[in-house]
């Protein structure tokens, strides 16, 4: 898709104030580190890291909007590059790309080159069965959840599992029209 | 490499030396306790095959050691013949360390990640140390006769390098053994590129 106005999030990421990338990837490593600790299950925790991320996304989503001052997408093809190419690039400082957009276009695979949470990690054995960065599809799925979408994000492909990059598939599950808090009879 | 080097361990828990079994049974460590009272342990390393095209010229062994001298990890590049006599030398060397940092030769500064330079030459192996600000000691023992000090010292800052990425690794206990593959691979390759350059 052509990338049209501030699509491209270069412009926004040199703006916004920045943090050391070793204290974000070790913060976040000592996170999942302590989660391990706490739940013991690997499931509990992949399901606590989207809880997490989930939370994030649902407060993430309105400073993307204020400071990406976009317009509104016209569709979930235009919604999926606004996250790739605006999104991760202005919170995480890399840059995504939008590939396998099934035929209804309601679905399709993010995929990532580098990740900045994953620096320095290797998962032990006895981890095998986590998604690290589980906190990223949360994410999405709060994000766009704020913005009237029920989506489904899960991992296709993991480079601490052993493929050669990361992949999220973003499903749309459905539209959900604004509900108003009141009822009109009132 | 990881098959061999198991297999080399097996073959030195024949030899009678204690080990150390680590979760997932690479970078496993046998000590052998020479010195009681000094409560020192030595780090004896796992033998790989490693192809000698100048064998004068080689690095036999590298050795991560903690600072309270417990072995982190172990690597050698040579037959398995020699891995006693290596984990005699990589722990005769832990002495010298020790010696050279409480009666530094120059004051202050020179203190923090210091390269200790030649610790202990015998008649066929040299033993370089380094030591980092968190009193990890990485020891070098080599068979080349006539290496060049700014070639040990590149040596140690790239294995420098390595070691902290490894140490970084969340899943990295401080105070463990290595187990991280990318740092095993790190090593070699900064070993095998140890080994071309100083064979001008």
């Amino acid at each position: 898709m052509p990338t049209v106005g501030p699509r491209s999030g270069d412009a926004i990421f040199a703006n916004v104030e920045r943090v050391n990338a070793e204290l974000f990837t070790l913060t976040y490593g000592a996170i999942v580190r302590q989660l391990l600790t706490d739940l013991e299950e690997v499931e509990e925790v992949n399901k606590q890291l989207d809880q997490m991320g989930y939370n994030i996304g649902t407060r993430l989503i309105d400073e993307f909007l204020a400071k990406a001052n976009i317009s509104r997408c016209v569709d979930f093809k235009e919604t999926a590059e606004m996250i790739a190419k605006v999104g991760f690039k202005m919170f995480l400082g890399v840059t995504a790309s939008v590939t396998n957009w099934d035929i209804e276009g309601t679905c399709c695979s993010v995929v990532l080159e580098e990740n900045p949470l994953v620096d320095f990690v290797e998962l032990p054995d006895t981890c095998q069965g986590l998604y690290y960065c589980n906190v990223l599809c949360g994410v999405i799925r709060g994000a766009l959840e704020m913005v009237s979408m029920k989506t489904e994000v899960t991992w296709v492909r993991d480079v601490l599992r052993g493929d050669d990059s990361y992949e999220l598939q973003v499903k749309l599950l459905k539209q959900v029209p604004e509900e108003y808090p009141y009822k009109d009879d009132e | 490499m990881l098959l061999s080097r198991v297999r080399e361990e097996r073959s030195l828990q024949a030899a009678g030396t204690r080990q150390r079994a680590t979760p997932n049974g690479c970078a496993t460590i046998s000590r052998v306790k020479n010195r009681g009272p000094a409560g020192l342990d030595s780090a004896s390393a796992s033998a790989v095959e490693e192809e000698a095209t100048k064998p004068e010229k080689m690095i036999v062994c590298i050795a991560v050691v903690g600072h309270q001298n417990n072995p982190l990890y172990i690597q050698s590049f040579t037959e398995a013949d020699d891995a006693l006599k290596l984990h005699h030398i990589v722990h005769c060397s832990l002495d010298v360390v020790d010696e050279r940092v409480n009666n530094p030769k120059k004051s202050g500064p020179l203190l923090n990640e210091t390269f200790l330079g030649l610790l202990y030459p015998t008649e066929n192996y040299k033993v370089y140390g380094y030591l980092t600000n968190t009193k990890v000691k990485f020891i070098l023992v080599t068979t080349d006769l006539d290496v060049k000090d700014a070639d040990v010292r590149n040596f140690f800052r790239r294995f420098h390098a390595a070691y902290v990425d490894a140490v970084s690794n969340p899943f990295h206990v401080p105070g463990k053994k290595i187990t991280s593959r990318t740092f095993a691979e790190r090593v070699s390759t900064i070993v095998k590129a140890f080994g071309l350059s100083s064979a001008g």
